[in-house]
């Protein structure tokens, strides 16, 4: 199965990386080491907020003209 | 130098060791190579990898690349791996060594130290009845094993429970790296209960890795579990055939060549003549020698033979392990901590027998994640960015990815022949491939990987996807020069390791084997090139 079209652009993951090497910011790429319980329920929040965020991303993709990337 | 007694073209893993060999018996020595390099790993500093982070204003240069070249292109699967410091093993590749295929995308080395300088530093030794598949004679070839441990440099655990399968043979150099925590864990679980693999054929422990635990008397120092070892490489504590050419170029009876391409060589006279092009002033060189061995990589070793012998058109086998990643969320460490300390390359290893026989079929690498950046997690996640992100982070030092290599033979539906470019006189010609494995070989892959995945799930190290590179994809290419040749009787191998057809040529890499097996060819090649460079040096 493939859900390509959830996955991040090409843009946004050229920002993200940017962020990611910026030496100020390392901080917000850090591991969550507070345990298993409390990386089991970042998890399931993670599931509850992916569906309102990806349908947001999705409804915000459609109205988005391919050719000027600017909202209709 | 005069004319040398023999020429090595190519500069990868054969090739350094095959220069080295035949310098020490005493011969001299001209490598013609490419030999393009970069000096991106230079600005890598030598600290641990979260200081680096926290600290140099330059990190983006080699993390990523200035032009994003560390971020893979949609649809890039072969050379994904290669962080910017390294992608110069590829650089310009497509112009220099032009291809044709719809089916095999291999990575066609024009860096100095030729895919060696990829190379996951993990080493193999291959058991008896694998070395006979492949046209060798065991008592031959396993004693240069010996050798090419000591040249390179070789750290492995004595008691490690692989040793039955995957190493022999080769007293140990020197103490086994320390593995990480993740790996530790996996490792322990298993301990705990042997059957579960066991009962899988599968074996699992410490594997031997050509990164150096102790410093060695000469340049090159001992890792310092900085897990930097993807970009820079500042104590030259993996072996790279880089560092030993830059050994060699001190000594006067070698000569590199660089910056040159060899084209076709021509063997008459008793001497063996080499048409290259100089990449510099693009003019065209011709060089001698009253030898000549072929180290440029099985694929490019072929497409320089059947060029030089004019075998346009004619077929030739392709080996290529067929290869599947396998991500994994280790339950032992989610959640938890994990040690600054460790090295970036496979940490654990193991085997996977052939279901209902006693031959491997498998053999995997394990490695953790952290030093290639949280980004490439996220491009690969069906979630907003920032979501995705934040599962990277829950996940980061759990994950732990498992590539399984699956051994290859020759069939029908895998060949490479040669064509000619058109234009220039001189020009490389387009080599043309084919790979597809037959269906009874997808469907025992598919069996094993799901073996495979189980003894994984015995361990807690939960599958969470599966991933084929494409066929091209190990990176591991052989038998393109074989012993035995199903599609064409002129093309092959002789016994002796010479070319058929050119007397005075001899096959230092992969090319001549019949059958490659599921282990990591490399060790394999650096006792085989140094094999090669006793017959050579013997025949002469």
């Amino acid at each position: 199965m493939t859900a390509d079209f959830l996955k991040p652009t090409d843009q946004e993951i050229r920002e993200l990386a940017l962020r990611e090497t910026d030496p100020a910011r390392v901080g917000s790429f850090q591991p969550y080491t507070k345990g298993p319980l409390v990386a089991l329920l970042i998890l399931a929040g993670v599931g509850i907020a992916a569906i309102p965020m990806t349908l947001y991303r999705l409804l915000r993709r459609s109205l988005t003209t391919k050719k000027s990337g600017v909202p209709r | 130098m005069s004319v040398p007694d023999v020429l090595v073209i190519g500069s990868g893993i054969s090739g350094a060791m095959m220069a080295r060999g035949l310098l020490d018996s005493g011969a001299t020595v001209a490598m013609i190579d490419p030999g393009a390099d970069s000096n991106l790993r230079d600005r890598v500093p030598d600290v641990p990898f979260e200081v680096l982070r926290r600290t140099d204003p330059h990190q983006r240069s080699y993390l990523i690349g200035d032009n994003f070249e560390g971020i893979p292109a949609p649809g890039v699967k072969v050379g994904a791996q290669l962080t910017p410091p390294r992608q110069f093993i590829q650089k310009g590749a497509d112009e220099l060594l032009p291809s044709e295929s719809k089916t095999f995308f291999p990575l066609l080395p024009v860096g100095i130290g030729g895919l060696g300088a990829g190379w996951g530093a993990a080493c193999f030794t291959f058991e008896d009845e694998e070395l006979r598949r492949m046209g060798l004679d065991p008592d031959e070839l396993v004693p240069f094993y010996q050798r090419a441990a000591k040249l390179a440099g070789i750290s492995a655990d004595p008691e490690s429970e692989i040793n039955a399968r995957l190493w022999r043979d080769v007293p140990c150099h020197q103490p086994p790296l320390d593995i990480d925590d993740n790996a530790q864990r996996i490792l322990n679980r298993h301990r705990n209960n042997p059957a579960a693999l066991g009962d899988r054929g599968m074996t699992l422990g410490r594997i031997p890795m050509a990164i150096l635990s102790r410093d060695l008397p000469d340049q090159r120092r001992a890792n310092p579990y900085f897990d930097t070892d993807f970009y820079g490489d500042v104590r030259k504590s993996i072996y790279r055939p880089a560092y030993m050419i830059q050994e060699l170029r001190k000594r006067p009876e070698f000569t590199y060549l660089g910056r040159r391409l060899a084209i076709r060589f021509d063997d008459c006279g008793g001497e063996v003549t080499v048409t290259a092009r100089n990449l510099e002033s693009n003019a065209i060189e011709r060089h001698s020698a009253r030898r000549m061995v072929l180290c440029a990589g099985a694929l490019n070793s072929a497409r320089l033979a059947l060029h030089s012998l004019g075998l346009k058109g004619v077929k030739t086998p392709i080996l290529c392990n067929p290869y599947t990643y396998m991500p994994t969320v280790n339950l032992s460490m989610l959640g938890r901590d994990a040690r600054d300390r460790r090295y970036s390359m496979a940490q654990l290893g193991g085997s996977l027998e052939t279901a209902g026989a006693k031959d491997i079929y498998g053999c995997f690498q394990m490695y953790s994640y952290r030093s290639l950046l949280l980004f490439k997690l996220v491009k690969e996640m069906p979630l907003p960015p920032s979501l995705g992100l934040t599962v990277a982070r829950v996940l980061q030092n759990s994950i732990a990815i498992f590539g399984i290599f699956f051994a290859d033979e020759q069939q029908d539906s895998k060949f490479l022949s040669v064509r000619d470019a058109g234009g220039a006189p001189d020009g490389m010609p387009v080599a043309q491939f084919e790979y597809r494995q037959t269906s009874s070989e997808i469907q025992k892959r598919a069996h094993h990987e799901s073996i495979f995945a189980s003894g994984l799930r015995a361990l807690r190290a939960i599958p969470i996807g599966k991933i084929d590179p494409g066929n091209a994809g190990s990176i591991h290419y052989a038998g393109t020069i074989p012993l035995e040749n199903p599609f064409d009787q002129r093309f092959h191998a002789n016994p002796d390791s010479r070319l058929e057809g050119a007397p005075n040529v001899y096959l230092g890499d992969g090319a001549p084997w019949n059958f490659l097996p599921a282990k990591g060819l490399s060790f394999t090649l650096m006792a085989n090139a140094l094999r090669i460079a006793d017959r050579v040096r013997k025949a002469s």
